[in-house]
């Protein structure tokens, strides 16, 4: 009796929500629990102070974490190292990674060119600063060699060095030598994504401005770049979000020296979390960081579906 | 007719101009690409003494003497012997592995259903599911901390910490799956399975022997995506994996002790955590773009 009824319940779920809904819903149910409970249990841990010693309990004070990170001078200097990070890689990323796109698009060897750019993305963060690092090196580093060859160079140090690169405002070449190394590993990828959106540029519309006489200069601002909008920006978000993520470069570069010159936000929260173990100011550190990431993916995906709706197959 | 003749002339070598221009510039790309990897890779195997050889500042010609050198396989001789790295290495692989097969097979069913139903709050289903993948490292981590802690999952043994770095992977592996996939499902015309219900199969029959074969290319490039993601990581195994369950990129950091830092040894792991990703990212070439852009955009 009981087993039939349990059918027939099972049944009628099965009518009421369809098939589509069903094969969702483990993926659904893992995401939630690997997601949101984490995020909830940051909420409320955001409003405690994490107890120091053994024997102590955490206490409840409110929103405290949150207000002292306004006076504390490391938390605003890492939002605004976070900032100047996006700024600089991503300028040069962009700038850089396009400019090569229109340059290999059917040039000779474009597959090769393809091949090796492939490279550098597949190397773990991690590799690519101790790469990097070994470069750097004052007695034996290529690049460091390099810039001195070059001129380009007037310190003794690279990734010592707190002066600002540059402009007196810039942060300095210690947070650049960062900003390098995230341009070597990251450009190709903006290459690689622009190049496809250079195949999608409708043939006839070149065609046509090829007829009117356009040169290669306003063909580039008037056909080609109009199309490329909604790759670029793609890439734009792509690239940020993955700046957020990962601390991997600066961990074995500078672990946020010197003199504090590469903490950037979320190096700093690391650095709360899991060397100070104050969970507490953690979670509340997290959950700005959270804040930046949210309006990055909202962003992502209006301009995913706003695509869509243009061109419904692709 | 001569004159026009001088024009096409100064016209051609206007062109060629540009052409090695063009060339030139690409050309230093490439060199600013690879020589990064070639100082890797040549490192790894040379001496010590010879990899921290370098030429005097502006002695452009002495630079050529990087390819001079005897080549020793001592370093990644050591790194087996005296480091123990196997049991690191295979710690990877189950890791990234297990993480990769469990995100693409429930990710494969989340997409299907995601590019097919009709779903209510689709977008906002869509934007919650990328939401987990896009939140930074470090702030999933100090929850994930927490709880893992409270289950006892972080004590000192290989399967537990092991156990951490697949779910810790799951975080990004699984919304990866979905969305990439998600665009795979959605070129596959709706019709097919149309005409399989017609002949008599159920839905998940229809998915399982008819749409599946078709993303297969999908499917398998989301296993090797989300496997390089995961084999790659470094913070999440430095808190999670620990001693017990240590990784490739954890094991080659510890390389880099407060005494010393093992250049050689660390030149020939980071070769070995690089290699096969070359590798496994060159079969998946073609799909490269859309998996780094979540399936945004198509190649």
């Amino acid at each position: 009796m009981t087993a039939v009824g349990q059918k027939s319940m099972f049944e009628r779920l099965k009518g009421i929500f369809p098939f589509h809904f069903w094969i969702m819903t483990p993926t659904i149910v893992i995401l939630a629990t690997i997601t949101i409970y984490p995020f909830l249990w940051m909420v409320v841990m955001s409003f405690k102070e994490t107890a120091m010693n053994p024997g102590e309990s955490d206490k409840w004070i409110g929103l405290y974490n949150y207000v002292r990170l306004l006076d504390d001078e490391t938390f605003l200097n890492g939002v605004k190292l976070l900032i100047w990070f996006f700024i600089l890689c991503l300028s040069f990323e962009m700038l850089l990674g396009t400019g090569v796109a229109l340059l290999i698009n059917n040039a000779k060897f474009e597959n090769f060119w393809i091949v090796v750019f492939i490279m550098p993305m597949m190397v773990a963060p991690i590799v690519v600063g101790y790469l990097f690092r070994f470069l750097y090196n004052v007695s034996f580093g290529w690049g460091f060699w390099l810039l001195k060859s070059l001129g380009l160079m007037q310190g003794d140090t690279i990734l010592a060095n707190a002066t600002p690169w540059f402009l007196p405002f810039f942060p300095s070449t210690a947070f650049m030598a960062v900003v390098a190394a995230d341009v070597w590993e990251w450009t190709p990828l903006i290459v690689l994504i622009v190049l496809a959106g250079l195949k999608s540029v409708p043939q006839d519309q070149m065609e046509a401005a090829r007829v009117d006489g356009c040169g290669p200069i306003r063909m580039f601002w008037e056909v080609t770049l109009p199309n490329l909008k909604s790759v670029l920006l793609i890439a734009l978000v792509v690239r940020f979000m993955d700046n957020v993520r990962y601390i991997d470069l600066i961990y074995v570069l500078t672990k946020g020296g010197p003199a504090d010159t590469t903490k950037i936000l979320p190096f700093y929260l690391y650095n709360v979390s899991f060397r100070y173990f104050e969970f507490g100011r953690g979670a509340a550190v997290g959950f700005v960081l959270l804040l930046f990431t949210i309006i990055m993916a909202l962003f992502f995906v209006n301009v995913v579906f706003k695509k869509k709706e243009v061109t419904p197959n692709g | 007719m001569a004159r026009a003749e001088l024009v096409s002339k100064a016209a051609k070598r206007k062109r060629l101009f540009w052409r090695t221009l063009m060339y030139v510039a690409i050309g230093a790309f490439f060199i600013w690409t690879v020589f990064p990897l070639l100082i890797m890779v040549l490192s790894s195997f040379k001496q010590l003494r010879e990899a921290f050889q370098i030429p005097a500042v502006g002695d452009w010609v002495g630079a050529l003497k990087i390819f001079k050198f005897s080549p020793t396989a001592r370093h990644y001789h050591e790194l087996f012997t005296e480091e123990q790295f196997l049991p690191f290495i295979i710690n990877s692989v189950i890791a990234a592995g297990f993480a990769s097969v469990f995100s693409v097979a429930l990710g494969s069913l989340a997409a299907y259903g995601l590019a097919r139903g009709k779903i209510p709050g689709e977008k906002h289903l869509s934007f919650w599911i990328l939401s987990t993948r896009m939140a930074p490292v470090v702030a999933v981590m100090v929850p994930l901390y927490g709880i893992f802690s409270g289950m006892g999952l972080l004590e000192a043994s290989r399967w537990r910490n092991l156990l951490c770095l697949i779910i810790a992977y799951t975080t990004f592996d699984l919304p990866f799956a979905v969305w990439f996939l998600r665009s795979f499902f959605e070129d596959i015309p709706t019709e097919l399975e149309e005409a399989a219900k017609v002949d008599g199969l159920s839905n998940f029959g229809a998915f399982r022997q008819v749409i599946l074969p078709l993303a297969m290319p999908g499917i398998v490039a989301a296993l090797i995506l989300t496997l390089i993601f995961s084999w790659n990581d470094f913070i999440f195994a430095s808190i999670f994996g620990q001693q017990a369950a240590k990784t490739l990129p954890v094991a080659t950091s510890e390389l880099h002790s407060t005494v010393d830092i093992e250049w050689g040894r660390i030149m020939a792991s980071g070769t070995i955590l690089v290699i096969p990703m070359v590798f496994l990212g060159l079969l998946v070439k073609k799909y490269l773009v859309q998996g780094m852009t979540m399936g945004a955009v198509r190649q």
